[in-house]
């Protein structure tokens, strides 16, 4: 199973940079970057501070996707 | 850059020069160096740890985004591969040892180098690839 993540655009859509989200759930930038091309799976804590930031579900922004 | 990441940086850079320094005055001197080499590569790994925490301290709020989820598991992955990196050396300088063609102490000193190094060389590797911080 891969992880597909809609994280890039749910970010974009509430007008945030990735330098922003970062600081707001407290990782690097990089990482925030590295989740968004699907490099990096987040942990359930983060991925629920990144959804509590966007306002938004996990399942929003996160889905299992076909191998 | 966060401060505490360049610290890092910065501290595994350094480790890793001195090392290679360390290699080439050993293969310089044919396999005879200087027990001192042993001080200046623990010396210059406590200072990037110093450093490291004096930059923590300094700029506590960068300490989270640089040590976060990733970061961790980039640095588990780093020890776990100079772990085997060095295992794997062992065993060759085992073979060499037991066969005369390496000295016991030669193998000591050389053991050290990819212990010191292997982890640093892969968290680097990882800061380019944008999975250390």
């Amino acid at each position: 199973m891969i992880l597909q993540t809609k994280l890039k655009e749910r970010r974009t859509k509430a007008g945030m940079t990735q330098a922003a989200l970062a600081d707001a759930v407290g990782v690097s930038r990089k990482t925030i970057n590295t989740v968004e091309n699907g490099v990096f799976v987040p942990s359930t804590l983060l991925a629920l501070r990144i959804a509590k930031v966007l306002d938004v579900t996990v399942e929003q922004l996160f889905q299992l996707g076909a191998d | 850059m966060n401060p505490v990441t360049l610290a890092r940086l910065g501290a595994n850079i350094s480790l890793i020069l001195v090392v290679l320094a360390f290699l080439a005055a050993m293969y310089l001197g044919s396999g005879k160096v200087s027990d001192g080499w042993a001080w200046i590569i623990g010396g210059v790994a406590l200072a990037g740890a110093v450093g490291q925490i004096v930059v923590s301290v300094i700029w506590p709020k960068s300490v989270g985004p640089a040590w976060d989820e990733q970061v961790i598991e980039t640095q588990r992955t780093a020890n776990s591969f100079g772990f085997f990196i060095t295992l794997a050396m062992f065993l060759v300088f085992l073979i060499l040892v037991i066969n005369d063609m390496m000295r016991p102490d030669l193998a000591f000193y050389l053991m050290g180098a990819p212990l010191g190094i292997a982890p640093a060389i892969w968290m680097i590797v990882a800061h380019l690839q944008g999975r250390a911080g």
